[in-house]
């Protein structure tokens, strides 16, 4: 596992998901209050893009629904909070410095 | 009941069609658009975030195509539906206070008295809304809530006064009870089946109205064989009715739920399209029966599912005789270690009708089991198709599925199809398949005519028997009625 530098936060708009390839991985991206959340690009329910998914929020909680069939997802911890998915989605570690998004994978 | 009165019946086909004036105070013109969700919400003095939820789904339902697999829905004409009819100012307390017209409906369908004799508790749709709903008192005193969803939703004082009324409890454990439910509500409502999930949901979720919202709290078990009974009625012709239920049985708790509908026949479409979660926490049981019993015009298009957690267990219990068209696969989302589901149905389908019926369980955590078992009886014509999906997730160990369909065609104009699939991503677990299809046997009849039958009452002996290991689940009286049910579609079926 190693910090890669993905792209500049200046490339976000909040709340606006955006999708990357790294190491032919597709992983999406989100910035929510000056926090930047990156995830596995695919549902855990049938595999459609989360990119196109919405963001929300719960009781503090920041949760991303897949545009495709609802599933709901807790960005902090990846949990399903909403089926119909059962599995959790894959939520990577990112850190901002200087303006960059580095994301660890 | 008189011979004569039966074959009265049995010609016009369907005893519940009766029909009341239409009488309401307010009526919705046809058709869906935004004004008709506002207007709803408007009329219903539903919280912001309500109405925000209902336009995202109509959006939604927009959006999402008609489903093209599993029956003909072509003929549904969206725009010529009434979406929103409001039966009475606000509900009842006691059957008295109903209007007489409303009352007269369930003094027919024997509600009132099955209240008196063997239920928990009682609640009534009319068209778009629930006209009457009271469970037990003893069973309020120990913060069990069995309401409309709008109150779930939003307990206001108002409703909180009403209900310690109806139940002739003290304001404070009606208080009590419904924040306790209202943060659960809050917790689940459309987490097991959100608007995205397919059309029928979406527009459910844009126009929901009445149906039940259940809490049971930790550690109340009610009595299985006294359970909680929803009654839902279309009165109005081109209508649709879409109930909205929500049941959660919290940790260590059990509850037994269950609904009937009718409606009277026109020679319009009908629509009904419900949602059901269900939600059942650790070591909880939930059984949800249904006796469905729509008149022919009406197209049944519903989606049920529930999520069973740590050694929890659900039952659905699914008797299809009535509507045009049925749409109905009762799920099992089996999410805790131990959890189990228990799936049983029965399908009829007679002239012009097509019952597309099944159920789906989900494994997504080990030592989990489920059970289907399905019975189908086609006759004059009539279609039913049954459809599986069993899965058993990769990291679901030692996981147990058994599937049994069995179908009986009762001549040669009638069709059945079979559509089990099972996926097994696991290798410890251990899966089971059984299908059959089959005709009367002749020797069967041979042999009952022998005995002093006749035709007919052999052939609907031979059918309740087919039927019965799962008929046999439901309570006494249903049962009994049901079968009742079963003998008058039977008869005229010689030849
Ligand atoms: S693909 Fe995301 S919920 Fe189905």
């Amino acid at each position: 596992m190693k910090m890669i530098k993905i792209c500049n936060l200046s490339e976000f708009s909040d709340n606006n998901i955006i999708s990357k390839i790294v190491n032919s991985k597709n992983i999406a991206l989100v910035k929510i209050k000056e926090q930047v959340f990156a995830f596995d690009d695919e549902c855990t329910h049938e595999k459609y893009p989360l990119s196109h998914g919405m963001i929300d929020e719960n009781n503090g909680n920041p949760i991303l629904e897949c545009s495709y069939h609802g599933t709901k997802f807790n960005l902090k911890s990846g949990k399903v909070v909403a089926l119909p998915a059962t599995k959790p989605l894959k939520i990577y570690k990112t850190e901002i410095k200087q303006g960059e998004v580095w994301v660890e994978l | 009941m008189e011979n004569k009165d039966r074959a009265r019946q049995i010609v016009s086909g369907y005893k519940y069609d009766f029909k009341d004036p239409e009488e309401y105070v307010y009526k919705e013109e046809k058709g869906l658009n935004e004004n008709v969700i506002k207007n709803i919400s408007k009329i219903k003095k539903e919280l912001q975030w309500v109405t925000d939820f209902r336009l995202k789904s109509l959006g939604i339902f927009n959006a999402k195509k008609m489903p093209t697999w599993g029956a003909d829905l072509s003929k549904i004409n969206f725009d010529e539906i009434c979406y929103y009819i409001k039966p009475t100012e606000k509900l009842a307390r006691s059957w008295e206070e109903m209007p007489d017209n409303i009352k007269k409906t369930w003094d027919r369908l024997g509600i009132p008295e099955a209240e008196r004799k063997f239920l928990s508790g009682v609640g009534v749709q009319y068209d778009s809304e629930t006209v009457y709903h009271k469970i037990l008192k003893d069973l309020a005193l120990k913060g069990v809530v069995f309401v409309d969803p709008d109150i779930g939703l939003n307990p206001t004082e108002e409703k909180i006064e009403e209900m310690a009324e109806t139940l002739d409890i003290s304001i404070d454990v009606a208080r009590r009870n419904l924040m306790q439910a209202h943060e659960k509500f809050k917790e689940f409502f459309s987490t097991v089946v959100p608007p995205r999930d397919n059309k029928f949901a979406a527009l459910n979720s844009s126009v929901f109205s009445g149906g039940s919202f259940i809490y049971v709290p930790k550690g109340v078990k009610l009595n299985m064989s006294m359970p909680l009974q929803a009654y839902f009625r279309i009165n109005a012709s081109n209508m649709g009715q879409f109930e909205r239920t929500l049941i959660i049985a919290d940790e260590d708790s059990e509850v037994s739920y269950l609904e009937g509908c009718t409606a009277p026949v026109y020679s319009k479409q009908s629509l009904h399209a419900a949602v059901v979660e269900v939600v059942a926490l650790r070591n909880a049981k939930v059984r949800y029966t249904t006796i469905q019993n729509w008149s022919s015009d009406v197209y049944n298009l519903v989606t049920k599912r529930a999520v069973a957690y740590e050694n929890a267990t659900v039952e659905w219990v699914d008797c299809n005789l009535g509507s045009s068209v049925s749409m109905k696969y009762p799920s099992v989302y089996l999410v805790g270690k131990g959890a189990k589901a228990d799936m049983l149905s029965v399908a009829y389908a007679g002239r012009g009708q097509h019952q597309d019926v099944g159920n789906k369980a989900i494994h997504a955590a080990s030592e989990t089991s489920s059970r289907i078992i399905s019975k189908s009886v086609s006759k004059d014509g009539g279609k039913s198709t049954f459809r599986a999906l069993v899965r058993i997730e990769e990291d679901a160990d030692n996981c147990k599925t058994t599937t049994e369909c069995s179908a009986l065609l009762l001549d040669e104009k009638s069709k059945t199809d079979t559509i089990p699939t099972i996926e097994v991503n696991n290798h410890t677990a251990s899966a089971n398949h059984e299908a059959s299809v089959g005709r009367l046997s002749e020797e069967a009849l041979f042999y009952l005519q022998s005995r002093g039958l006749s035709d007919e009452e052999a052939r609907a002996m031979i059918v309740l028997g087919f039927l019965n290991p799962i008929v046999k689940t439901l309570p006494l009286e249903y049962a009994i009625e049901f079968n009742k049910l079963i003998e008058m579609s039977m008869e005229g079926s010689v030849g």
